[in-house]
């Protein structure tokens, strides 16, 4: 395949625009997409670019030779799974005529269209597609650096971290104290810290009956927090303590030597036996690098295509995205991708995207025999992706067992089928 | 065989089928609604396949969903987000879909 210049794609597709006779493929058949990040949104767009138009030159580059999704990771934190569980190869998305390359994006050349790799490569794109995921901020709360991972691990991107905890839990006394504490909005996976909650709870009330978790919230309120906590309270009566933050949950600082969390202007200190603290996030660092994060530290985007509207040509997806309504997911981030990569073929074609809609559904594990969810769909209105008015929703309270122990199998079927439908 | 239609319609460049038309091109208009579907429902396991199926079976589920007639966990709460016209359009773009097995 003949590499188009930047000169000749840009008169082409400013023809195609202009007359709607332009011969369609041939743009298509000579462009070259690269994604950035093979996580649920980067996997996803790869994969769909490639099958709505084969004649695309889809490279993607990523970091790791497997991808450890933070979706099921709390089920390995709670001893219920083990890491190959959640770890996904890239053999997928290289039989779906994905181009892998294993390095990482240092920087990219928006005039010349270009991403540089640590490796040296230099990847030349007529649309680039960005999914780094997050970047975790060790410069927000004081004593939180690189030197407290070890001693009071995020577990928030899935891998070493999330064995460390594990460890970390099962190397604990029984009569310890567990503190979780999570950040305030916009972070990854908002239901996530609750869940996690629920499953250390589930492993602690089995093998140290004694143990008390504390959850040091940023937040005066989380994702389906009610359903929540009527499961805490059928299923783990009295382990699981909340503290909202206007209430002395927020976090101001940490000791992570003494396994200290001290809030309230330093009037109360908190120590845990171990200690999960969840720092706050931004866009992953390509992002920061590549001025596509503005200074909320997430990277604006058109909603149709997710265009950035800071860097022309190149597309900003998932947890890194500022998305309206929708959650930092990895459905989210998939249910964007599928949409950005029908957006693009439609703009290499010249032609217009038909109205699209976004949808997520958060499954959250009570325990491995109790689901709860959230659902959504989203449109844009008004400039702005938000939900459609009367639908989506939560799980109903007061709901009887069957259908907790059915949500739990449909979180598990779901997983199995997002991981088929990102990877391959 | 359903090229001459497509033809025919190809002349009227406003018509969003037009565009589909285009060679091998894809229906996109389909897909940037019912590709969301295979997120949940790609593999086998406890959520039901439906590449491949019916449309006119998947139509009358998911209007059942959204009006009640079908009883659900998530799927009432999305389907409610759709209307008669979207409907129809996912259920044909998911029927016209080969099932990966």
């Amino acid at each position: 395949m003949s590499a188009l210049t930047r000169r000749h794609f840009l008169a082409r597709a400013g023809a195609a625009l202009g007359a709607a006779t332009l011969t369609r493929g041939t743009l298509a058949a000579s462009a070259r997409v690269v994604v950035i990040g093979a996580g649920f949104g980067g996997a996803t767009c790869a994969r769909y670019l490639r099958e709505l138009d084969p004649a695309l030159a889809v490279t993607l580059v990523e970091r790791e030779p497997t991808i450890a999704t933070c979706p099921f990771s709390n089920l390995v934190i709670a001893g219920l799974a083990g890491m190959d569980s959640i770890a996904h190869g890239l053999l997928g998305l290289r039989a779906a005529g994905v181009d892998v390359v294993r390095d990482s994006a240092v920087a990219i050349d928006a005039a010349r269209h270009e991403v540089r790799l640590a490796g040296g490569r230099r990847l030349g794109y007529e649309r680039l597609v960005v999914a780094p995921g997050i970047e975790l901020r060790l410069d927000a709360v004081p004593g939180y650096d690189d030197s407290a991972l070890g001693a009071m691990p995020h577990a928030w991107q899935a891998g070493t971290q999330t064995l460390l905890l594990r460890r970390q839990l099962a190397a604990m006394a029984d009569g310890g104290v567990v503190v979780i504490a999570p950040p305030g909005e916009p972070f990854r996976c908002p239901p996530g810290p609750y869940e996690r909650a629920s499953l250390v709870a589930h492993y602690l009330a089995r093998h140290k009956p004694r143990a008390k978790i504390l959850i040091l919230d940023a937040k005066d309120g989380f994702s389906k927090q009610a359903l929540f906590e009527e499961g805490w309270a059928a299923r783990y009566p009295g382990m699981i303590e909340w503290v909202a933050g206007s209430q002395g949950g927020l976090v101001e600082r940490v000791e992570p030597a003494r396994g200290v969390l001290v809030t309230e202007s330093g009037f109360t200190e908190h120590r845990g036996d171990v200690v999960n603290f969840i720092p706050p996030q931004r866009a992953g660092a390509i992002a920061q690098v590549a001025d596509l994060a503005d200074e909320s530290g997430w990277c604006p985007v058109d909603p149709l295509g997710f265009a950035s509207t800071r860097v022309p040509d190149v597309h900003v997806l998932g947890d890194a995205a500022q998305a309206g309504a929708m959650p930092k997911s990895g459905f989210s981030a998939n249910s964007q991708a599928k949409i950005c990569a029908a957006a693009i073929v439609a703009a290499l074609r010249g032609e217009t995207l038909p109205a699209p809609l976004w949808t997520n559904t958060c499954y959250s594990l009570v325990a491995p025999d109790y689901g709860i969810s959230v659902a959504a769909v989203y449109r844009v209105d008004n400039g702005a992706i938000s939900a459609v008015p009367d639908a989506g929703g939560v799980s109903p309270l007061d709901a009887d067992a069957a259908f907790r122990r059915r949500e739990a199998d449909y979180a598990r079927a779901w997983y199995a089928s997002i991981s088929r439908d990102s990877w391959g | 065989m359903k090229r001459p239609a497509i033809m025919m319609l190809a002349t009227f460049a406003s018509f969003p089928a037009a565009r589909a038309g285009a060679g091998d091109a894809p229906d996109l208009d389909g897909f940037v609604l019912g590709s969301a579907c295979l997120t949940c429902h790609a593999a086998a396991g406890a959520i039901a396949r439906i590449e491949g199926r019916e449309a006119a079976m998947l139509a009358r589920q998911l209007a059942g969903f959204r009006d009640g007639a079908r009883t659900g966990t998530v799927m009432p709460r999305l389907a409610r987000g759709l209307d008669d016209a979207q409907i129809a359009r996912i259920a044909a773009w998911l029927a016209a879909r080969e099932v990966r097995p």
